[in-house]
């Protein structure tokens, strides 16, 4: 790739990024193949460097399959490029096209029709190789077919410096509820991410996404509420510090009556760091009774700290519900004073009143166990 | 316990509290009243420590220290304590995890243990109890969505668990409905003893029927311009400020 802009058709979601910011990115990354022995635990499913390397017992008994993601397309299991092509669009940008294009890494994950998971799914993608110059293009596949209910949470580690382009498209089929839970550790990365969902006839996706400690962060989310009944719960936390560049696009789709989307969204901004919300909402012609919620509160720590908060609703249907707002401020004095005079020290005080602010985020995810794990991440992250 | 000497402070350059005079000996309950705007909360304030307010001039002693350069932190653990009188809510920060918060820093300023939580829950439910609060309120985040009655009732609570010496009680009896000013009477009350003095700023008496105070002052354009008895709040009820200007 020569040229790396997003086309102008689509450049409101590419607002608050200049996007010459991605122009180290030259080349597609060889990966050198290592043998790598991990065991995974029995919930577990392991990707070390784009490669499958293997699954719990739990993953197996369930008939949950994983597949490389070449292997996927070239060999049309489970007619993947027909689900693929349901995608309207895949919004004209030249970093998506360049992942369709040339993804070099990435899996397809499916879950079986009925398949109602007690337990969370792990999935731990490891990524070592890589560089600043060269691309890594990761695309996903995750496939959640009708009748069933799973929980995945999501690991990304992702070691060194490194540039990376990721495009995951995801299907919530009839009567079924996936929850996808985010976690990454990326120190260092310059990272696209663009998600594309398309959710179906009494569906129902949730999405958690707690995105901390990178370099140069653009993710876009795409989410199609197609039929009857498709819901979608929209919760993210974004913490930036030092000098890192945050920018969150989600664009929510209502292309069926009775569609539900809700969606909350906190920022949390400190040093010299800068990190940009912008929600759509479009409520279409066609989507009457439907709903559509919009929260946004942000806190800046600093005062060289930025945020841009943009949540927009698009309606073209009177009989509909919705809301939208947004605040951004500062720790409220009042209450870090109500706190001290109780005897709490001002560092601490602080630290109640930032929890109180990620709690709510937290809260909305239902496993206590993957709560408490992200709780702790933050607390640390938030005591550097 | 207390001597506020010849007191100068307001809001950056600007007085509000002019040549305040007061001493308050251990064991004593104190009353001001005055008009609205007349610097009552703000004297709550100063004496609490709170950022926003300067001192231009004159000094706060307190248990024979100058406190005038302790954050208010610092103040809560020397043992002073201001009831609110319109206690900000903190969405997200839990009621019980905030005062077991509150309780274990006092209890680190005088280095003594952490309370055991299972200890810690056992007496906050016997304050609510004794306040009138159900024990689903332990659940609750910190004033918020309560309503008046309630914070004020949860600002007793916190009187009664941090244990102070000097309580400074900002409008304890507005918003309060008349059993509920009896019942948070009866926890003030419970909780007097000789090594604490209390200062209740109102605007009513109704509330000194319960509380029977030692001394009432009347405070005018900042500065206390009439101290007497009980008896000054019957009086001022009867016949309002006119007569003291």
């Amino acid at each position: 790739m020569d040229k790396i802009i997003a086309k102008d058709s689509n450049i409101e979601n590419w607002k608050y990024t200049n996007s010459s910011q991605f122009k180290t990115f030259k080349n597609i990354f060889s990966f050198n193949t290592v043998e790598k022995q991990i065991i995974p635990k029995n919930n577990e499913i392991i990707i070390y460097n784009g490669q499958i390397i293997n699954s719990g017992a739990y993953i197996v008994k369930n008939n949950i399959k994983i597949y490389n993601i070449n292997e996927a397309i070239s060999q049309k299991i489970n007619q993947i490029q027909d689900k693929i092509n349901q995608f309207s669009s895949f919004k004209n940008d030249q970093y998506i096209e360049e992942n369709l294009k040339n993804y070099n890494i990435g899996y397809y994950l499916y879950f079986p029709k009925n398949l109602i998971l007690k337990d969370k799914i792990v999935i731990k993608n490891i990524i070592e190789q890589g560089n600043e110059t060269e691309y890594i293009n990761l695309r996903i596949l995750i496939d959640c077919d009708e009748n069933s209910k799973v929980t995945i949470l999501n690991e990304e580690e992702f070691l060194n410096k490194k540039c990376i382009n990721i495009v995951n498209q995801c299907f919530v089929n009839n009567n079924s509820s996936l929850e996808i839970i985010n976690k990454s550790n990326k120190t260092d990365t310059k990272q696209i991410y663009n998600f594309f969902s398309l959710v179906n006839y009494n569906s129902t996706l949730k999405y958690h996404t707690i995105d901390i400690n990178s370099n140069l962060v653009k993710n876009n989310y795409f989410i199609d509420l197609n039929s009857l009944g498709s819901t979608c719960l929209f919760n993210g936390l974004n913490i930036s510090k030092y000098k890192e560049h945050f920018d969150n696009y989600i664009e929510i789709n209502h292309k069926h009556s009775k569609t539900i989307s809700n969606l909350n969204y906190k920022i949390i901004a400190d040093h010299k760091s800068k990190s940009n919300f912008f929600a759509k909402s479009i409520i279409n012609e066609k989507c009457s009774e439907s709903q559509a919620y919009q929260k946004n509160n942000n806190l800046i720590l600093s005062d060289k700290a930025k945020i841009n908060a943009n949540p927009q609703l698009e309606i073209y249907n009177d009989d509909v519900q919705c809301s939208h707002g947004s605040a951004t401020g500062q720790i409220d004095e009042e209450a870090i004073f109500y706190l001290r005079s109780r005897g709490i020290k001002l560092d601490l005080a602080k630290q109640l009143i930032l929890n109180s602010f990620i709690n709510e985020i937290l809260e909305e995810i239902q496993n206590i166990e993957i709560q408490k794990d992200l709780k702790e991440t933050l607390d640390n992250y938030m005591a550097l | 316990m207390l001597k506020i000497k010849n007191l100068n402070a307001g809001v950056d350059d600007k007085n509000i509290l002019n040549n305040i005079n007061l001493n308050i000996n251990s064991g004593e309950f104190h009353v001001i009243m005055g008009t609205n705007g007349t610097g009552k909360s703000t004297l709550g304030n100063v004496l609490a420590g709170k950022d926003n307010y300067n001192i231009h001039s004159g000094d706060i002693i307190y248990k024979n220290k100058s406190i005038i350069d302790l954050s208010p932190d610092e103040r809560a653990h020397e043992g002073i304590f201001m009831s609110f009188q319109y206690p900000v809510s903190i969405p997200g920060v839990n009621t019980m995890h905030f005062l077991r918060t509150a309780v274990n820093s006092i209890r680190k300023s005088k280095n003594q243990d952490e309370i055991e939580p299972g200890d810690f829950i056992k007496l906050f439910k016997e304050k609510l109890e004794l306040i009138g609060l159900k024990s689903e309120f332990s659940k609750r985040s910190v004033n918020d969505g309560f309503s008046g009655g309630e914070k004020k009732r949860f600002e007793i609570i916190q009187m009664l668990l941090l244990n102070p010496d000097l309580i400074i009680l900002d409008e304890t009896d507005s918003g309060l409905d008349i059993d509920a000013i009896r019942i948070v009477s009866n926890g003030i009350n419970a909780f007097r003893d000789k090594n604490k003095s209390f200062i209740l700023i109102t605007h009513y008496n109704r509330i000194l029927n319960y509380l029977k105070p030692d001394f009432v002052h009347v405070m005018l354009n900042g500065t206390i311009v009439k101290s007497g008895g009980r008896e000054l709040a019957v009086e001022l009820e009867e016949k309002g400020y006119e007569w003291i200007k």
